[in-house]
């Protein structure tokens, strides 16, 4: 607790730093996609530079002089959203003449190795993206601003969904400005289930059911061409952290903070036992997914329900996008339902977020704030999942999308049942090891009593390791 | 007279002076770019760190938890079967395709440049290529083994553990036994005619010629690039992460990605670092032994 609030502490300075350095003036401009909710940031109260908060207690960027912001966002790498967001860029930079977006490529897969190295070499970007799983670390390291609520303004914040605002909160502190929604639930081919004749399966027992009436060898050469589901197995976060959720259908959190700094695993209990020979079962022993578990990753899934080689599959609402781009004939033939669950177990999945920080030395944070709510405003929240289908977490926003589009039913369902991580920041070696767990008994034969005795231990020594 | 002597004395510290002047810069880079990174590196081991505002000192623990953490053991040797198998194919297969090289065939111009053709590519180019041509589903050595009736169902070649690692070691060896074979090439059309002309007169058949005129030629070359060869595939990390990321289950995990996970996935800077160290000290192990045992009397 003390080198959290040492953390705070260095934190604060910093930002005391960029405050006092930041520059700014008077004047009125409104934002053109949200003018109400885009004027409602306040100027830093110590603020020594001239007066950039508006009569109405806005912040006035027009006003604020020459502005430049690097801009990191790991979807400006993407082929379907970057060129969107560079759109995004563009027009707010058409609005305000005096801000210089630059926007800064990084894949998520380089996001945490290359924000250690930047916040080392003091060289943060002004806006960069930040997600759950390492929040924590970005708040101990002093990475980000700790006004960012401040900044974003009470309007703002009330218009997004409560979980995302927890999700995005450490120790009380915002450490980012939540963007995606990634509620987990089962996309499918509403097409074949309407077919066959199936219902959405509300339990696993069920799900297998259905995966195994989906299975076909529709050109009749005596193995199976069509899967009824594919799963990823691959040993990388992707794969891992879906099984987290797995898991918890089956009742089992990863790891339980007990209220005294102490961690405990939730890796010996038998909810968990259950969950991954559950997994092991459906994703390698019942012939409903195609060969090659351990080597399909998320981008191996969906190109496989593209090309009408599967019909179920566990993700984000993003995989839709993926889906989709890789076969456009696919369009009005997904649709989505909330995680089957173990007997038992009441519906439930997992609810978590990526989105954007302003860094700890952003010398116009009010500005950087100013771009991230007209970059997330109910009408480019729209457009971004028509271009992506990431599901946003500004309410209004959401709520127009699944009106509209019945592929987003069941993520809607499911996330009325999600739940939040506890902020750990061993999470990622807790998904390591039941990635180890069900490769050895995949790939090496091991058995799966071996393999969860191993996994549980490995375990119990990362809980205590990061217990206090 | 006095003035004589002034002038010498200039020119002797003139004389003193230069030569450490030219190596200035080359001793700066070096300190900057290898030194340093390398003390940083061993500074980093002795703390539990987040390298920005935490830095507790915890002395030797990571180096002694290293010692006894049982996956970082298995890493390494998984590296040292992965180094062996890698560095024997590279000398193998780099002998053969040198001596056929060597020889006057047709074409050797046109020879030469498709057998470098493997070290030109990328790692990140030969990984992705070798995991869609090994790949489960839609893999070509799946499809051509299925379409001539030799398998019924496709093989994991990646996805077992029984195959993961021979097949990222004959990658690797694919991929690096161009340099080893130009370089003994270069080599062998260094040693002189006459000598092999001479040993033939002698009596000496081929193998006898080869161990007798070949290899002690070749000897200077081969020592370096031995050592060479075996510290970057006891480092290889990009083409088995791109190929397997470690996996399946560990199979193919080697200390480079060991490390890597420690510092990059689970932030464990200190123990990273500490691992980092004991691969530096057995890299330069290596080169000691080898030197030693290599040594031209």
């Amino acid at each position: 607790m003390k080198k959290r609030n040492a953390a705070l502490a260095m934190s604060t300075l910093l930002w005391a730093g960029s405050v006092l350095s930041a520059c700014g003036s008077s004047g009125t401009q409104p934002t053109a996609a949200a003018p109400a909710e885009t004027m409602t940031t306040a100027a830093p109260a110590d603020s020594t530079q001239g007066t950039a908060e508006t009569a109405d207690g806005t912040y006035d960027v027009a006003g604020a002089g020459q502005v430049s912001l690097d801009v990191m966002i790991t979807s400006l790498g993407d082929s379907d959203g970057g060129p969107y967001l560079r759109g995004v860029m563009d027009s707010y930079m058409a609005m305000y003449p005096n801000v210089k977006l630059n926007p800064v490529e990084c894949s998520m897969n380089d996001l945490y190795t290359t924000l250690i190295t930047q916040a080392t070499a003091g060289t943060l970007p002004d806006i960069f993206t930040m997600s759950e799983a390492y929040s924590a670390n970005c708040l101990e390291m002093g990475m980000s601003t700790d006004r960012l609520a401040e900044l974003l303004g009470e309007q703002y914040m009330n218009g997004i969904i409560d979980a995302a605002i927890e999700n995005a909160t450490v120790d009380g502190t915002l450490v980012y400005m939540p963007w995606q929604n990634n509620t987990t639930a089962m996309v499918y081919r509403k097409d074949l289930f309407a077919e066959k004749g199936i219902e959405a399966p509300k339990t696993w027992d069920e799900f297998l059911t259905a995966a195994k009436t989906l299975t076909e060898d529709t050109d009749s050469d005596g193995t199976p061409d069509r899967y009824g589901c594919v799963f990823a197995g691959t040993r990388n976060d992707s794969a891992e952290s879906r099984f987290q959720t797995f898991a918890l259908t089956f009742g089992c959190d990863f790891v339980t903070a007990n209220g005294d700094g102490t961690y405990t695993s939730g890796f010996g209990t038998e909810e968990y036992k259950n969950a991954m020979t559950a997994f092991v079962n459906i994703a390698a022993n019942e012939g409903v997914t195609p060969a090659g578990f351990v080597e399909t990753g998320y981008s191996e899934a969906y190109t496989m329900i593209a090309a009408d080689r599967a019909c179920m599959f566990f993700s984000a609402s993003n995989v839709l996008g993926g889906i989709y781009n890789a076969n456009p004939e696919m369009r009005g033939k997904m649709g989505s339902f909330p995680m089957p669950t173990a007997p038992g177990v009441a519906p439930v999945t997992s609810f978590s977020s990526v989105g954007m920080t302003i860094s700890s030395t952003c010398k116009n944070p009010e500005v950087a704030a100013d771009f991230l709510k007209y970059m997330t405003s109910v009408e480019n929240s729209v457009a971004w999942n028509e271009a992506t289908c990431r599901l946003p977490v500004v309410r209004d926003a959401l709520t127009a999308i699944c009106e509209n589009d019945e592929a987003y039913a069941g993520f809607a369902a499911a996330s009325e049942n999600a739940v939040i991580y506890p902020a750990f920041a061993g999470l990622a070696e807790l998904r390591d090891i039941s990635g180890e767990c069900w490769q050895t008994v995949v790939s090496e034969g091991v058995s799966i009593e071996d393999a969860l005795a191993t996994a549980a231990s490995k375990a119990e020594e990362v809980a205590k390791s990061h217990s206090n | 007279m006095k003035e004589k002597s002034r002038e010498a004395r200039n020119y002797r510290l003139k004389s003193a002076f230069t030569p450490y002047g030219f190596i200035l810069p080359a001793s700066l880079t070096i300190l900057l770019l290898v030194v340093y990174p390398i003390l940083y590196g061993v500074y980093i081991s002795f703390f539990d760190t987040n390298l920005v505002n935490k830095w507790n000192f915890v002395g030797l623990r990571y180096y002694l938890r290293a010692l006894t953490d049982s996956s970082f053991l298995h890493s390494l040797w998984k590296t040292m079967v992965f180094t062996v198998t890698v560095v024997g194919g590279h000398f193998l297969f780099g002998f053969i395709f040198a001596s056929i090289l060597n020889l006057k065939i047709k074409f050797r111009t046109l020879f030469r440049g498709i057998l470098i053709l493997p070290w030109l590519f990328p790692d990140v180019v030969i990984a992705y290529l070798f995991k869609w041509i090994l790949n489960t589903q839609g893999g070509i050595i799946n499809a051509l083994l299925m379409h001539y009736h030799v398998v019924r169902v496709p093989v994991g070649w990646l996805s077992t553990s029984a195959t993961a690692l021979p097949c990222v070691i004959l990658v690797s060896i694919w991929k690096g036994y161009p340099l080893v074979m130009v370089q003994i090439l270069a080599g062998i059309q260094t040693v002189s005619t006459e000598m092999y002309e001479a040993a033939k007169i002698d009596g000496a058949n081929a193998w006898q010629r080869f161990c007798y005129i070949t290899i002690p030629a070749l000897k200077p070359i081969l020592t370096t690039i031995l050592i060479l060869d075996t510290v970057w595939v006891f480092k290889q990390f990009t083409l088995i992460w791109l190929m397997t990321s470690g996996g399946p289950g560990s199979s193919t995990m080697v200390s480079a990605i060991e490390i890597y996970k420690n510092a990059f996935s689970y932030f464990k800077y200190g123990l990273a670092s500490a691992q980092s160290v004991y691969v530096l000290v057995i890299c330069y192990l290596i080169g000691v032994v080898f030197r030693r045992l290599l040594r031209d009397d």
